[in-house]
């Protein structure tokens, strides 16, 4: 084990004579960053909430399934028949759903899937349910996925990431049964492992933003002239409420257009930023529930905007919740 | 936390001297994320941090190429993405394999919008002669149940519209035998319509904004039918579609063709294109695509009283006639 170099040892060396060369150097200090970056301890109280509020989504996601899946997924009389999905989807795709012959047992896979997600959510053996219900959530993914819209694709990366960290440390069935068994228990220490999990949904976070931005500026006029709001207001079966009142307010449009690119555009580098961060995170809290608005994509939304949560310091959440330690 | 904030004074202090990076990814350690002294918290050995370092590279190059890949056509980004040991099925079994240019609405001005909805539509030609219209997966709640039709039609529509005749007979295919069974026919109508939005940005005091605004948001105009086809059941449960339409058209965004009362879905279907028989054998090959028979389907229960005999003769449909206007990507 070795120990990050305080900063007074830093700016020794800042301000030592550099016999090195500029590569060296530069070499040398990247990978001072790179390990202060991703492997720095962090607690993993975030990790807690974040396993919280997308095991909600996927359970919500999966358990609406519920609702049709002898209608798609019935093996005798379903519409997406696996001889029909092996036929159309492309690319390597594995699902456990793929191997289920009968009505019944679909049923009883589809419970024990929600129940396995419903064990995630409360953290209950999270080791093994975290990945567990990586899997399930996968499986319907990979099962059907011209059944899918762009919030499973989102879900899907955060519980990848949460299976690797320890996402059930804190707020967790596990965590209480713990402090049950041994009452002299400390609360979670934190790991870098926890650090290095919010670190990559954080980088891939900001991939997603930042791509977004690009797929509105790629010869894409709607978004350019100020008017791509209203193509939203203007489905009838996508958004959530009637706003075609805004066909008469169209700086109204124009300006809530801009404003999406501009937090699009802005979020990837100033969430970073200490000060910009709670500005960044609060302007999210606005723009995905209008998006949601917009489009219809709750789900989506919801799952970008816990993505973004992933910025949020234990102490803030401590903060944000009253209470200290 | 005070001694951060002594330290990122530092950092900041001595930002001149530092290349960005090197700043960006200190000051970002540094932020509240850590609930730690830096100055005094353990790093895990070197060959572990070796070890997630390489694993944190490779992650992210395999995500960076697919990203690339999936936006770009450059040889560079296409031989990495196939030729890499691993890439591929890497980003495809973890559900990576996607640009994120998540744009949800797109324009590019030239009459050609995306991401708008669909949705499938079943015409089933009732005993009395009268015609009863199906929207399948129509009164949804919650949404997100709404959505996986309007999915399922739009993955179906696209398909149609690139020419993939495979995907879309298959999917048309396990539509309409999914719509027999709940409705209980054996033969229909089936079509993938489009439901173009009204554009009143335009102003009101030009041509296409005066049309436009005349409009209803349920004007026929604004429903441009992709694809067409009649379904047979036969007395196996077989299902199989014979394609009507596969051209498409659809209305410009701005409301200026076609004409109020003209129908953008095309050029008509070809009184000979529906089939007069019963079974899918009786299909005439006269359609422009034939038979588009899918993988043979098990059977299924089908009520016995439906009226196999008295099929429809070919009608064209009212809304397949008008004047092509442009062009979806």
């Amino acid at each position: 084990m070795s120990t990050i170099p305080t900063m007074n040892e830093r700016g020794s060396d800042e301000r030592a004579p550099d016999n090195r060369g500029y590569f060296a150097t530069l070499f040398s200090r990247f990978g001072a960053g790179w390990n202060l970056f991703w492997f720095t301890p962090a607690d993993p109280l975030p990790l807690g909430v974040m396993r919280i509020a997308v095991g909600l989504i996927a359970f919500y996601l999966v358990a609406t399934f519920g609702l049709d899946l002898r209608r798609f997924l019935d093996p005798q009389i379903g519409l997406l028949r696996i001889e029909t999905v092996q036929l159309v989807r492309t690319g390597m795709r594995i699902s456990y759903l793929d191997y289920v012959t009968d009505a019944a047992t679909l049923q009883i896979v589809h419970y024990a899937g929600l129940a396995i997600l419903a064990a995630f959510v409360v953290g209950f053996l999270t080791r093994i349910t975290s990945v567990l219900a990586w899997i399930v959530f996968l499986s319907y993914f990979h099962r059907a996925p011209m059944l899918t819209s762009i919030a499973e694709p989102v879900v899907a990366v955060l519980m990848m990431y949460l299976c690797l960290g320890p996402c059930g440390a804190t707020l967790s069935l596990d965590a209480r049964l713990r402090r049950r068994r041994n009452p002299q228990a400390t609360a979670a220490m934190p790991t870098w492992g926890a650090n290095v999990v919010l670190r990559l949904i954080q980088v891939h976070t900001v991939l997603i933003y930042f791509m977004m931005f690009c797929g509105k500026t790629q010869n894409n006029f709607a978004w350019w002239n100020g008017t791509a709001v209203w193509w939203l207001i203007a489905k009838p079966e996508s958004a959530l409420l009637n706003l075609r009142w805004m066909a008469d307010a169209p700086y109204l449009v124009n300006l809530w257009t801009s404003a999406i690119m501009f937090f699009e555009l802005a979020f990837p580098f100033l969430v970073w930023n200490r000060t910009a961060r709670p500005l960044m995170l609060g302007l999210s809290v606005v723009m995905w529930t209008g998006i949601a608005v917009l489009t219809g994509l709750v789900p989506f939304a919801l799952a970008m905007f816990v993505a973004g949560l992933s910025f949020v310091s234990a102490d803030g959440w401590r903060k944000l919740c009253g209470r200290r330690g | 936390m005070p001694h951060l904030r002594k330290q990122r004074g530092k950092l900041a202090g001595s930002t001149c001297r530092r290349s960005f990076p090197v700043y960006l990814l200190a000051y970002s350690a540094m932020s509240d994320t850590s609930a730690t002294n830096p100055a005094a918290v353990t790093l895990p050995s070197a060959g572990i941090r070796g070890l997630v370092s390489y694993l944190i590279f490779l992650h992210f190059f395999f995500l960076l190429v697919g990203i690339k890949s999936s936006t770009s056509s450059s040889g560079l980004d296409q031989d990495l993405r196939n030729k890499v040991p691993g890439l591929r099925s890497y980003l495809q079994l973890l559900g990576m394999d996607l640009s994120y240019m998540f744009h949800l609405t797109h324009y590019d001005g030239l009459d050609n919008l995306q991401d708008t909805d669909h949705f499938v539509e079943a015409e089933i030609r009732q005993a009395d002669g009268t015609t009863k219209t199906v929207v399948f997966g129509q009164g949804m709640f919650p949404g997100v149940r709404a959505r996986r039709f309007e999915r399922l039609a739009f993955v179906a529509s696209y398909s149609a519209e690139i020419g993939n005749e495979n995907n879309v007979s298959l999917l048309t295919q396990a539509i309409a035998r999914r719509i027999m069974l709940e409705e209980g026919t054996r033969d229909l109508t089936i079509k993938l319509r489009r439901r173009l939005p009204q554009n009143l940005m335009l102003k009101i005091d030009t041509p296409e904004g005066k049309l436009a605004h005349s409009r209803s948001p349920d004007d026929p105009v604004y429903f441009p039918t992709i694809y067409e086809a009649r379904a047979f059941m036969n007395e196996e449960g077989e299902v199989s579609v014979a394609q009507i339409k596969a051209a498409y058209d659809t209305a410009a965004p701005q409301g200026t063709t076609p004409q109020p009362g003209a129908s953008p879905t095309g050029t008509a279907a070809p009184p000979n294109a529906t089939p007069t028989g019963t079974a899918p054998a009786a299909v005439p090959s006269a359609t422009k695509a034939g038979l588009l028979s899918g993988p043979s389907f098990p059977s299924v229960p089908v009520p016995t009283t439906l009226p196999t005999s008295t099929l429809p003769t070919a009608t064209p449909s009212p809304t397949a006639v008008g004047t092509p206007t442009g062009g979806v990507k």
